[in-house]
């Protein structure tokens, strides 16, 4: 009943807020925008020649999503608990009879409804689009689309929500998202150029081939994880400039677990549990003065 | 049977200690005025209660049940309204309301409540638009859903208008004529004397008094006797100062004025001027109030005991570093130096109690 509550009454201040409306919008744009362009374009016929293949385009958006999504959802849940506490208003929140894991989970399902409803608006006009003017549309490769979002959306909420639940501050919580996101977006790299110079012992570091945990390590963050499925759904030329641009490529005679699907796969379950369950354990026995 | 017991608990936040040691319970059915200066640890204390922070050691039990490892269940038959509370900007209150409703899981008839609290016109408005007042008769509503069995409140006045903290005042009673225990914390303590049946005074962390309002006016029974007279000669005063139990004697042109600890040295003195022959007209009596109580027990040597009772060392103690919030400390010792309790603290606190 509580947990029920709390997740009501967070959907309902997100609904008459330019925050939960802003964060709706930024996911529709790169997709159900996306869409809309691609219309516009076969109407007004740009090229002249046969409509695109639906794989391009959804391999266009999912690199799109790879750049925004994790900022995008963390936007959407930083502030879930941080402002009530920077507020006040969690003396509402957890005065009445609300545990403090009806007030995570709570939260983190809300926000969850947000990202989970906007991406199904977007992919929902992006489906109808492929179906209704693009070439060689796949409803498995649109589902296989619509779950790696989703999960990779989720894993970022659940960053989002756990950064605030443990910051003391809105501005402290918005250092930890900008944080997250550099390190997954770009440090992740330094992280695994790092590693591997002090296994190397500084020399010859960027010899092939590189070690199996170079790319295990890689593979591992959620982002490149998502776009790992991308590839294998959408793109199939071995040196695509998706492939070229946003992952290492393995050595021909690396053949490892870590650069298939299955992997991605399973890397993005595991942050989607692990990343909400250690922030509950670190929000449960907080001062919330 | 007790509501709310606590035993020993103390809370540390780094090397500040907030609450040190603190124990006493509050019964059921009771009204109890948890008293003390900003600062003195009555919101650290509610926030145990609660269970938004935990203690550093000890133990605190509501209606039986653990404040750590129970605090839902509390919660369900607890209505709290807690300082530095924020409301939902973009809900009304009706749904405020409703909202604390769904969460005890009872069916509430919002408007009678916003009724009660004297907000009924502002069922549909969102409170992002009240006035500080208003918010807090919304809050009171809030904390009086499900008829609570406790209802833990801190500072309720804050933002109420005179007729808001009569009406807030007429509330109490009426919940307290129901049933309902009320645990009544704040800094005024003529609000606290207008619906307490007990207080507790609690000052750097600990409880320095507790007990009926009548029974700590007793321990403190210094009260004023001022008797008018025709004359005052030298040796009259001189004979008073002589009496057990007189305090100070100070004079005026035609008035005696004598601090006396315990009805037998007011008698005492009455029957000295009286045989002095000065022409005794009339006596008046003063009883200590709350207010003297609440200094003395926060500054003076009510609590402080025999051996401590000096209002320097006092004021030192507020001030210094050693409990709770530094800025608090601060405020209080500014407050008690704006309204003058230094100077009566000084004059009654020299010389062993």
């Amino acid at each position: 009943m509580s947990l029920r509550t709390v997740v009501e009454d967070d959907l309902l201040r997100l609904r008459r807020s330019p925050l939960g409306w802003g964060v709706a919008l930024s996911v529709l744009a790169p997709t159900a925008g996306v869409g809309l362009l691609v219309v516009l374009f076969e109407l007004v016929d740009v090229t002249g020649g046969p409509s695109a293949p639906f794989d391009n385009i959804m391999m266009a958006v999912g690199v799109l999503l790879s750049f925004a999504m994790p900022f995008i959802a963390m936007l959407g849940s930083y502030s879930a608990i941080v402002h009530e506490r920077e507020s006040g208003s969690i003396r509402f929140l957890l005065g009445l009879p609300n545990s403090r894991l009806d007030a995570y989970a709570g939260k983190y399902a809300s926000r969850t409804v947000l990202l989970s409803v906007s991406v199904l608006a977007g992919v929902a006009v992006l489906g109808a689009v492929g179906f209704g003017i693009l070439q060689e549309p796949d409803v498995v490769e649109l589902v296989a689309f619509l779950l790696a979002t989703l999960a990779f959306a989720l894993v970022f909420v659940g960053f989002g929500v756990a950064i605030s639940g443990s910051a003391n501050s809105l501005i402290g919580a918005t250092a930890g998202i900008i944080g997250t996101y550099v390190v997954f977006r770009g440090g992740w790299m330094i992280l695994q150029y790092g590693v591997l110079y002090v296994a190397r012992g500084g020399e010859n570091v960027t010899v092939r081939p590189l070690p199996d945990w170079y790319y295990f390590l890689g593979r591992v963050n959620p982002i490149n994880a998502y776009v790992t499925i991308l590839v294998d759904v959408f793109d199939r030329g071995p040196r695509t400039l998706a492939r070229q641009v946003l992952l290492t490529q393995p050595s021909p005679e690396v053949n490892t677990l870590a650069t298939d699907t299955v992997f991605a796969a399973f890397g993005l379950s595991g942050w989607l549990v692990v990343v909400p369950l250690v922030g509950y354990l670190a929000f449960r026995r907080r001062d919330l003065l | 049977m007790s509501v709310i017991e606590i035993q020993n608990l103390t809370k540390r936040f780094g090397t500040v200690t907030a609450l040190d040691d603190l124990s006493f319970e509050v019964r059921e059915g009771e009204v109890f005025g948890f008293l003390g200066p900003n600062g003195a640890g009555k919101s650290t204390t509610i926030n145990i209660l609660l269970g938004f922070t935990r203690a550093s050691a000890g133990s605190a039990r509501v209606f039986g049940h653990d404040v750590e490892t129970e605090s839902k269940a509390i919660r369900y038959r607890t209505g709290s309204l807690l300082e530095g509370y924020s409301v939902y900007d973009r809900l009304t209150a009706r749904e405020h309301v409703q909202r604390a409703a769904n969460a005890k899981g009872v069916v509430v008839d919002a408007d009678a409540i916003l009724e009660r609290v004297g907000i009924p016109d502002a069922a549909d408005r969102r409170a992002g638009g009240f006035s500080k007042g208003m918010r807090q008769r919304m809050a009171i509503g809030m904390a009086l859903v499900g008829e609570p069995d406790l209802l833990v409140l801190d500072e309720p006045s804050t933002g109420l208008d005179p007729n808001g903290t009569r009406e807030l005042r007429e509330i109490i009673r009426e919940e307290s004529r129901r049933g309902a225990t009320v645990f009544f914390s704040s800094h005024l303590i003529d609000q606290v004397e207008a619906v307490c049946d007990r207080v507790g005074i609690l000052r750097d962390g600990e409880m320095v008094t507790e007990g009926d309002v009548d029974d700590l006016r007793a321990r403190l029974d210094a009260s004023v006797l001022s008797v008018t007279v025709e004359t005052v000669p030298e040796s009259l005063l001189g004979d008073l100062r002589t009496v057990e139990g007189v305090e100070t004697v100070s004079a005026t042109d035609r008035q005696v004025v004598v601090t006396a600890r315990g009805g037998v040295a007011k008698l005492r003195a009455l029957e000295r001027i009286e045989r002095a022959g000065v022409g005794f007209t009339d006596f008046t009596t003063t009883d200590p109030s709350l207010q003297e109580i609440f200094e003395e027990a926060t500054l003076g040597a009510l609590a402080a005991g025999p051996d401590d009772g000096d209002a320097s060392e006092s004021q030192d103690t507020l001030d210094g570093p050693g409990d709770g919030d530094a800025v608090d400390r601060e405020e209080a010792s500014d407050a008690a130096a704006d309204d003058d309790t230094s100077e009566w603290t000084g004059a009654t606190t020299e010389g062993d109690r």
